[in-house]
């Protein structure tokens, strides 16, 4: 039996639906010694801005059970550094090159999505709402309605390029967030970006990661991701979901077609383990022979009621 | 210096606990040869937790092996432990940079900083000392021509290894003899002090650092650690070995 692994997200062909996971991979070619990048349905970058940031003090990680507590605090060269030395050799891999940016306050964010759209390697932006707007005190643009449309519709504004959001986990509704940045005119909705919680030294007494919180990724979130990646497509049946968290197996990538995801990424699993979106895709081809899934793409939403 | 990456799964073929909390496992690989002072990512079969690989330095390597010293008692390192002969460890490696080329140079180790300066004087020679607090730390590891130094005492001259860097730094009789390059790996305290010694000699001194690092492979930013320039440095990528005035120790 041949496995069809092809997927459309959003108007973007993928020849399959594994892509890397914003912040796990690079900016550029880092990973590209351990494994064929371009057997990738997409490669995602590590988030730029338009000013470069030298990110938080150390310790920026720390791990829990089954987890990682990152706070790296969106270190990156800036667009401009970016563009120059990384760009040119991801357009050599021939896959879709999805940019993940964010700004420090709205006109930040619209300035780095019109830089991106510039650059014609540039396949699609993935806009990272999670950070702190430094304009209302800190809080994170995609913990509110209100400020994450106008937010996405003035980034929509600024790109004919398909414009993905996305969306944070630590809020009370995240379909009131989809909400805001699909009428906003976001194309595909990523799910979800990273938990907050936070570690205590109990010798020194000090909260980690260096900030007293980060964000928790690994296999421990998959439950709370895939909750969110279904609750999503429930409420909008429509929408390209990206679904994202915890990932290490094909079988957990499979877990999230189903519940709607048309693609996913692969973040933390491949900090444990290079190679791990090779392996990955190979599992998810031999698990959908064995269940008899021809086309990955036709068990999309399928583990909801009546849509099997 | 530096060496193509690879990631595989190797087998262990030699494992070795000598004492004080040591364990050491001999590796078979086809990654290029580490060169010393460069690390590997080591990850056993051991499910999600702990999970991450850990970060060790080789204690030596040749064409299809390579070898890893470290100090058990974290939740990784006691895994890394439990290995035999036979076992399957998942290696990626070899990573970051190495020490420089020296015609005389002076290697400090501090406790388990020994390895990657153990791997350089059995590759490139050198004046190698350690200080442990203990014989006992020191496992019987300790071999002929090192200089040795505890704090009790039972294993070489009484004190700190700085200390016994600086005695015999006093004691040269020209300067034909002196170092041409300190090499440091070990707690940063004693890194900072030996800096602080080269540099009042105007001896190039090299340190190694030891950052919490998630991937080892420089896609995480994680392991950033204080630059003098005012900035961070990756320990992982620039790394582990800087020129000691270039980082804050």
């Amino acid at each position: 039996m041949t496995v069809d692994t092809t997927v459309t997200l959003a108007g973007v062909a993928l020849k399959n639906p594994l892509m890397t996971a914003s912040g796990t991979s690079g900016h550029g070619l880092e990973l590209a010694p351990f494994f064929d990048l371009s057997i990738l349905g997409a490669f995602v970058t590590k988030g730029v801005s338009m000013a470069p940031r030298a990110g938080n003090p150390p310790p920026r990680l720390q791990e829990t059970p089954a987890g990682l507590l990152n706070a790296i605090g969106l270190e990156n060269p800036g667009v401009e550094a970016f563009c120059a030395a990384a760009l040119p050799g991801l357009a050599t891999l021939g896959i879709p090159v999805v940019v993940n940016c964010f700004g420090e306050d709205p006109e930040r964010t619209v300035a780095a999505v019109e830089a991106l759209s510039r650059e014609t390697a540039v396949t699609a932006l993935e806009l990272n709402v999670s950070c702190p707007n430094v304009k209302a005190g800190g809080i994170a643009f995609g913990t509110d309605p209100a400020v994450l449309r106008p937010l996405v519709e003035a980034c929509r504004r600024a790109t004919a390029k398909p414009l993905w959001v996305k969306l944070s986990p630590n809020v009370t509704s995240i379909v009131a967030m989809a909400d805001a940045a699909l009428q906003g005119g976001a194309d595909a909705l990523t799910c979800v970006n990273t938990l907050l919680g936070c570690d205590i030294d109990v010798k020194r007494r000090r909260f980690l990661p260096s900030p007293g919180r980060g964000g928790l990724s690994g296999p421990a979130t998959l439950p709370v991701a895939l909750l969110k990646v279904a609750e999503v497509h429930r409420a909008f049946p429509q929408a390209p979901i990206i679904g994202v968290g915890g990932i290490r197996r094909g079988e957990d990538a499979l877990k999230y077609l189903l519940a709607g995801a048309t693609a996913v990424q692969i973040g933390t699993a491949i900090l444990v383990e290079p190679t791990a979106p090779v392996r990955i895709l190979n599992e998810l081809v031999e698990l959908c022979e064995a269940l008899g899934i021809t086309r990955p793409a036709d068990v999309i939403g399928a583990a909801h009621p009546g849509q099997s | 210096m530096e060496t193509d990456k690879s990631y595989e799964l190797c087998r262990v073929r030699e494992r070795a606990a000598p004492g004080g909390g040591l364990v050491s496992i001999t590796v078979e690989t086809t990654a290029p040869v580490a060169a010393p002072g460069q690390f590997a990512m080591l990850r056993g079969p051991w499910g999600d937790a702990p999970l991450l690989p850990r970060a060790i330095s080789y204690r030596g390597a040749g064409p299809g092996w390579a070898r890893f010293l470290f100090r058990t008692g974290g939740p990784g390192t006691d895994r890394l432990a439990r290995l035999v002969p036979g076992d399957e460890v998942a290696v990626a490696g070899p990573l970051g940079n190495a020490f420089p080329p020296a015609k005389r140079p002076w290697l400090v180790a501090g406790g388990v900083g020994l390895p990657p300066l153990a791997f350089y004087q059995r590759r490139f020679g050198g004046t190698l000392f350690w200080g442990v607090p203990t014989a006992s730390a020191a496992a019987g590891l300790a071999e002929k021509s090192w200089r040795l130094a505890s704090d009790d005492g039972s294993l070489g001259v009484r004190g700190t290894v700085v200390d016994l860097v600086a005695a015999s730094l006093g004691e040269l009789v020209n300067d034909a003899m002196a170092p041409d390059a300190i090499m440091t790996c070990g707690p940063y305290p004693m890194m900072a002090a030996l800096a602080r010694l080269s540099a009042a000699r105007e001896i190039p001194c090299f340190v190694s650092l030891e950052g919490k690092m998630a991937c080892g492979i420089g896609v995480c930013c994680g392991c950033a650690h204080p630059a003098t320039a005012g900035v961070y440095v990756h320990v992982c990528e620039k790394g582990p070995v800087f020129p000691a005035h270039e980082v804050v120790l």
